[in-house]
């Protein structure tokens, strides 16, 4: 019952913070989710010589479920003093230069070609609500609506990759790890 | 002031000899000189045809010349007349109403009254039509027409005296993107306010003949409406150079009725909207169109009922609004007056039934005008019309023609030349507070990869009583984009069809709702791909619901549908929604900003998304994520994958038959679980079972038999038995049972009778197997059904085989190998 109020204190706090200035108050599930991206590439370190010209590249694999969100979040604002650039590509050879993939819409047989044709590219992998996607070797992926965590991350996946992820980041989300030793 | 009394005299005398002065073709006083004389006939001579615009010029550069009262008199009126700068007349009309003494014609009285009422001093002007009357008492010479007009201008100054009185509680504002210095007018939206049509009259008030041109204009990203442009009209060379005006717009923005013909014979056609281009336009039937004026044309949602304006004999009188309901054979029917609630002596124009058909808005000079045409609104109650109400703050002492209301009842457009001397009008947003509970669907159709917008008619059933709603919605080709509206609480199917796919057939649930929301969709058509051959399709459907208003009753009703969740979490939302509602609505009243603040508005919402989530992150705060996460506007996906049965195209899984049509089509996808607002609604249902495809994809060599069960049948029977049904029983648990089994249907038939015959035959028998094993909620995505046609060579009979053998249905359970 204490935790219970505590809880409901911490709510309205939040709460209250989370309007304050804030006008027309609810966001599309993917102004959200691109608001994620964004602030993800603040708590994610590459390997020193793969951002060229202080840019991330942000690719969208086949489906496209942001339209024009990606933009109007990326497109003139900076994160970590890096510019983004926006990609959509249909075919995996485009992914080179890619520092997140985002992958939507698609089966899991699929994904699992595409993480295969990946390898071990340092690319942030993004899955929109895919299935087992961690599971299958993808870095993050967002979780439906109502999950107990917002997003899942495979830390192994992103070690072996070469990737560094902020812990901050990683006590917000739900961690699944693809070695088993670690059980 | 008035110095020349000679004028003055000669003015007086003319009144003697003459109650009724209008034109007042003036003797010429000593004053004029010989040229002055010849341009003071001219003037008149424009004044007489009604030509003020032309006359006025002159009798104001006589003035400047010459002191006569009778010069400034004729210049009040040609202001009162003139479209133009009507606020003049007052000062030259009093000028002649004081010079005149007791002396004063009777018209000057009532011109000065009609002055009065334009600017609306509407006490003054009773005044002067109560002194009209009062003078006419006595003279049995006085002009009864001119009367009546004092006793109707009487009557509407009261009226208008009242009506202004009333705080309008909307908030109106001029469209800044649209505004050209020109005279816009006639507005016409689509119900989802992304194409707006308007006339634009060039040159008014400039001294030469204005132009008159339809314009478009598109509801940009940001939401503000783009630089209007021209539309491109394509006519037929008999229609060119006929006077062409805007009609009405359908609710989809897809046909646009034109208003075309020279005089008193005008009528409507229909025409293609695609792009900035009209074409196609066809002239409506001969129900529609008479020889008379035919104008003013709107239509409803469904397509079903057209209204419209005609001048026809036996109506009540000038222009009258009329309906028309679609045929079975798809022609307008003999339209009906709408009756004398309605339309009265006067003229009544530009209809606008609104989308929730119930609704009609429209122009009047009768009913309790404040002057000229006002806009009216009237309800469909029970089967009859309200007392049509002045919609007040749309109107003004002249003419008021059009309003127009999107779906959600939310914003409305009219145009007004309100505090513009030269009567240009300019189209102004209305926001209207007053919801209309209904639903609108918004969607785009794509097919194929990468999706592209494909050609497609959209058929909708009402699912009860199994009527077709009669309209067929053909999304545009260009973008696949599509818009129907839906009164609520009821269940409709939408069977789209298209060439290279088969029909598909989409469940919408309308839940009952007492607010208006949006359901945006988007169908994606795609090809299942084995080897290069087509062996199905896929059909995903995303929704994104968005409240355009929550109130206190609606969300009642979606708390008592909600998800069980833990009761804090209630408490929490509630919480959050309340101070969003409250920093909404002081939003909204102040909310007068030009599109440049709502432009830095959205940056500013982003830019606090983006620190809210980088602040959590920082704190590790999961809190504020998951009052995010309960907050956000969901889209919702729902895929149906669907396998052709036996690679052709012509047949599929499961058979429909709605109404007179018989539909094959992939196993519906059932949306109503999306009558609960996304914000409550809980993860479970957006789950996507994956899995069962896997076993449509499955080759033989990944499969573990592990059941096999043979059905007989009679000759040219494909019924399931009985016994059959009873035989089923079993393999229907389970598959229920176990996830992981899946069910391959054959269907066979014998030789005899003719082979494509036998391949139907063999077909029915398995989809029949496959249907009752859907009606008794076996998945039909576990399940793989063919038909394979006659099961052995035709000559090769054996005679040891009993012939029922051949007719038969075999289903092999199997699992897949890891």
């Amino acid at each position: 019952m204490k935790s219970c109020k505590n809880i409901l204190i911490a709510f309205a706090t939040v709460a209250l913070s989370l309007t304050a200035g804030k006008a027309r108050a609810q966001y599309s599930e993917y102004e959200v989710k691109a608001a994620y991206i964004f602030n993800f590439a603040k708590f994610i370190e590459w390997p020193a010589d793969y951002i060229e010209n202080d840019t991330i590249y942000l690719c969208v694999y086949k489906n496209d479920p942001f339209g024009i969100i990606l933009e109007k979040t990326m497109i003139g604002r900076k994160a970590n003093g890096k510019d983004w650039k926006i990609i959509r590509i249909s075919n995996l050879n485009e992914a080179e230069k890619c520092h997140f993939l985002i992958v939507s819409g698609i089966k899991q047989h699929e994904a699992i070609q595409v993480l295969k044709c990946i390898g071990n590219k340092p690319i942030v992998t993004v899955g929109d609500e895919l299935n087992n996607f961690c599971n299958i070797g993808g870095v993050i992926n967002f979780l439906p609506q109502f999950s107990e965590r917002q997003f899942e991350i495979n830390k192994d996946v992103a070690n072996d990759i070469g990737i560094k992820i902020s812990p901050k980041l990683l006590l917000l989300a739900k961690i699944i790890s693809t070695k088993e030793d670690e059980f | 002031m008035i110095s020349n009394k000679f004028g003055f005299r000669s003015f007086a005398a003319k009144i003697a000899c003459c109650l009724v002065l209008t034109t007042a073709a003036l003797s010429a006083s000593a004053q004029y000189s010989q040229s002055e004389r010849k341009l003071l006939k001219t003037a008149n001579s424009y004044f007489e045809t009604g030509r003020y615009e032309k006359a006025l010029p002159i009798y104001i550069k006589l003035d400047s010349v010459i002191d006569d009262i009778n010069l400034r008199y004729q210049i009040g009126l040609c202001y009162l007349k003139s479209r133009y700068e009507q606020d003049k007349a007052v000062s030259y009309l009093e000028e002649a109403s004081v010079s005149a003494g007791t002396l004063i014609p009777l018209d000057v009285i009532w011109y000065l009254g009609d002055a009065y009422h334009v600017v609306y001093r509407f006490d003054d002007a009773i005044k002067e039509y109560n002194k009209y009357i009062s003078l006419t008492a006595k003279n049995d010479k006085a002009d009864i027409n001119k009367l009546n007009h004092c006793k109707l201008m009487l009557a509407t100054c009261r009226n208008a005296i009242e009506i202004t009185e009333i705080p309008y509680k909307v908030d109106i504002e001029p469209i800044i993107s649209l505004y050209a210095a020109e005279s816009d007018y006639n507005p016409l939206i689509s119900a989802d306010e992304s194409v707006m049509l308007f006339m634009r009259e060039i040159g008014v008030g400039k001294g030469f003949e204005p132009s008159t041109h339809i314009m478009i204009s598109t509801k940009e990203n940001g939401g503000s409406w783009s630089k209007p442009e021209e539309v491109t009209l394509v006519l037929e060379h008999k229609l060119q150079g006929h006077t062409t005006a805007l009609a009405g717009l359908s609710p989809d923005g897809h046909t646009v009725f034109l208003n075309i013909g020279e005089g008193l014979n005008k009528d409507i056609y229909s025409a293609k909207l695609q792009g900035k281009t009209i074409s196609e336009v066809k002239k409506l039937n001969k129900n529609i169109n008479t020889p008379y004026y035919e104008g003013g044309a709107s239509i409803t949602p469904d397509g079903t009922k057209l209204y419209f304006v005609s001048d026809r004999p036996g109506g009540f009188g000038g222009h009258d609004i009329y309906v028309s309901t679609l045929n079975k054979k798809g022609e307008w029917d003999e339209p009906e007056n709408l009756g004398e609630q309605i339309n009265t002596k006067f003229n009544e124009e530009s209809p606008y039934i609104h989308y929730d058909g119930q609704t009609i808005f429209f122009s009047s000079q009768g009913h309790n005008t404040i002057g000229g045409k006002d806009i009216f609104k009237s309800k469909r109650v029970n089967g009859q019309w309200t007392e049509p109400e002045n919609l007040g703050f749309t109107n003004t002492t002249i003419d008021d023609l059009t309003f127009v209301l999107n779906a959600s009842g939310e914003y409305g457009y009219f145009s007004t030349s309100r505090n513009n001397s030269y009567g240009r009008h300019t189209i102004m947003k209305v926001g209207y507070k007053d919801p209309i509970p209904l639903t609108l669907v918004k969607g785009t159709v794509l097919a194929g990869t990468p999706p592209k917008p494909i050609k497609v008619d959209i058929k909708v059933y009402d699912k009860n009583t199994h009527e077709q709603v009669k309209y067929v919605y053909t999304p545009d080709t260009e973008t696949g984009k599509y818009l129907m509206i839906f009164p609520p609480a009821k269940n409709y199917q939408l069977v789209i069809s298209t060439q290279n796919y088969m029909p598909q057939l989409i469940n919408i649930h309308i839940p009952y709702q007492n607010y208006f929301y949006e359901l945006y969709q988007e169908i994606t058509l795609q090809p299942i791909k084995l080897n290069n051959t087509d062996i199905g399709e896929e059909v995903m459907v995303n929704n994104v619901f968005y409240d355009i208003y929550k109130t206190t009753e609606a969300d009642s009703i979606t708390n008592n549908n909600s998800p069980q969740q833990p009761q804090y979490y209630e408490h929490l939302l509630e919480l959050v929604e309340n101070i969003i509602q409250t920093s909404d609505t002081i939003n909204k009243l102040s909310y007068n900003s030009h599109e440049a603040d709502k432009q830095a508005q959205l940056k500013k919402n982003t830019d606090d998304l983006l620190a809210l989530i980088e602040d959590a992150i920082n704190t590790q705060d999961s809190v504020t994520l998951s009052i995010l996460d309960a907050n956000t506007k969901q889209k919702d996906k729902v895929t149906e994958t669907h396998f052709y049965t036996d690679g052709s195209m012509s047949k599929s899984v499961t058979m429909q038959v709605i109404g007179k049509d018989t539909f094959y089509t992939a196993a519906p996808i059932d949306l109503s679980r999306f009558e609960i607002p996304t914000r409550n609604r809980s993860s479970v249902n957006r789950q996507e079972s994956t899995n069962p495809v896997m076993f449509k994809v499955s080759r033989p060599e990944q499969r573990n038999v592990i059941h096999k069960h043979t059905l007989y049948y009679k000759t040219n029977e494909s019924e399931l038995t009985a016994d059959a049904k009873k035989e089923l029983r079993q393999i229907i648990n389970l598959l229920i049972d176990n996830a992981s089994v899946g069910a391959e249907i054959n269907g066979y038939a014998d030789t005899q009778g003719e082979r494509t015959h036998n391949m139907n035959l063999s077909q029915l028998r398995a989809q029949n197997v496959l249907k009752y094993l859907q009606e008794n909620n076996v998945d039909g995505r576990k399940i793989i059904t063919k038909g394979l046609g006659e099961s052995t060579e035709r000559g090769k009979y054996d005679s040891r085989t009993r012939e029922m053998n051949y007719r038969r249905v075999e289903i092999i359970l199997f699992e897949l190998k890891d």
